[in-house]
């Protein structure tokens, strides 16, 4: 008797469940949209290399229990895992790298025109203006710790001591200030469909 | 401006390491029903060949042969810890030492990764350490130079081979990466950091062919298992090349 023949799935991640390769076009269709997605809500290009890393080598560890059937499913789902380690991020300061480390993946480094190139991904220059507008609404001290990790671009522990304060408090008003910046930005008509 | 004169370069990168991965758990899903097969087969083997040794010379005496006589040596670590002639060879997991002779020479005091075994994961052994040291690339190879990144390869606890290196004026290991058995075999055993490349190949490889960001490609020499060089780009993909 002939077995009937089952077709396979035409969504990539989908089939990334019994064809690990098949993840290749997965991180080939997405991955400029996540990070797009993340740079705009982290303002920072590093933290959203390292959330963009995370996000797809949560997908990859997790591949086999996505349900959906279409590539627009499985957009959803990943964005919901960056929207996930997002809010991890903006709540702890500090970005989870738990499966990156278990699949061994090295985080390349970002040249020089990579910083620029991400910022007209993320059309940062157009957020700009209403960035400027909310970052007045902070905290003195969000404001300052914001302007040092965002603006000047410098480490953790630099921004601490720049502002005499312990590396995990300047962490913390970094990410308060971006979460209260994020919500805010989101909250603008104008670029409420940026942001979603 | 276009999307693609927007897409930062680092994307690329990172789409090549989650291909590695994707390509090794491919590998190692084709080799499951294999390795299975394998196990088999060397399970009846060992019990033939036991029987022969008591028979004729007193099975404890003989055990040692017996290990010896496993092609594959199936994976038990307290048996290979039991007469493995070095204690580093002792933490490897026997496909592994069978197939990288490096890790069968005697272990000194300049193994010890010192300070830097603080920034080792909790699964490897540091105190089973191996110092490495990648070949220079001949003169005049282009794009590439001697690497200088102090490396090690340290045992995992699952019997693997954990590649570690030191990034140039870190305090601790910059990148590592875990090789198993499966991965060895299909040349995927090596990591970057930034623009040195370090890696393993299994005994008999002379040499492998690195592609570079911009397309070239270079050979390097395996001396020792090891390969590795310094590059004035991004490393996109390793193939291992002829026998020795």
């Amino acid at each position: 008797m002939r077995r009937a023949h089952r077709p396979q799935p035409t969504c990539a991640l989908r089939r990334s469940a019994t064809d690990p390769v098949a993840f290749e076009t997965v991180y080939e269709q997405h991955a400029t949209g996540i990070l797009r997605f993340l740079a705009r809500r982290t303002l920072d290009a590093e933290v959203a290399r390292d959330l963009t890393a995370e996000t797809f080598a949560t997908a990859f560890d997790a591949r086999r229990r996505f349900r959906g059937r279409t590539d627009a499913e499985a957009a959803g789902w990943l964005f919901g895992i960056a929207r996930h380690l997002h809010a991890r991020y903006v709540r702890d300061g500090v970005v989870e790298r738990r499966a990156t480390a278990r699949l061994g993946i090295q985080l390349p480094p970002l040249d020089g025109d990579d910083y620029e190139r991400v910022r007209r991904l993320a059309d940062l220059d157009g957020v700009r203006p209403r960035l400027i507008e909310e970052l007045g609404r902070l905290t003195p001290g969000q404001q300052a710790a914001i302007h040092l990790r965002i603006v000047e671009e410098l480490p953790y522990d630099e921004v601490a001591a720049r502002l005499d304060v312990s590396e995990p408090t300047a962490r913390a008003r970094v990410s308060r200030g971006l979460r209260e910046l994020s919500a805010a930005l989101e909250r603008h008509p104008s670029l409420k469909e940026r942001f979603t | 401006m276009t999307e693609s004169a927007d897409r930062p370069r680092f994307l690329d990168a990172l789409g090549a390491e989650l291909s590695r991965v994707a390509r090794v758990e491919a590998a190692r899903a084709n080799a499951a029903p294999r390795r299975a097969r394998t196990r088999r087969r060397l399970a009846a083997g060992a019990a033939v060949a036991t029987l022969a040794l008591a028979g004729a010379a007193g099975a404890a005496t003989r055990v040692v042969s017996i290990s010896e006589l496993l092609p594959g040596g199936g994976h038990d670590p307290a048996q290979v810890q039991r007469f493995a002639p070095s204690d580093a060879t002792a933490a490897f997991g026997p496909m592994l030492v069978r197939k990288l002779s490096v890790l069968r020479r005697p272990r000194t005091a300049a193994d010890a990764m010192g300070a830097a075994a603080r920034y080792v994961g909790g699964d490897v052994a540091p105190a089973s350490s191996l110092r490495i040291e990648a070949p220079s690339p001949p003169a005049g190879t282009p794009h590439a130079r001697a690497t200088t990144l102090p490396s090690w390869i340290v045992p995992t606890t699952s019997g693997d081979a954990a590649l570690y290196a030191l990034s140039p004026g870190a305090t601790g290991p910059g990148s590592g990466v875990a090789a198993t058995p499966e991965m060895l075999a299909a040349g995927h055993a090596w990591m970057t950091t930034n623009h040195d490349l370090l890696g393993l190949a299994p005994n008999g490889v002379a040499h492998v062919t690195v592609t570079l960001r911009d397309g070239s490609r270079v050979a390097l020499p395996v001396v020792s298992n090891v390969f590795g060089a310094r590059f004035d780009q991004g490393v996109t993909d390793v193939r291992l090349g002829g026998k020795a």
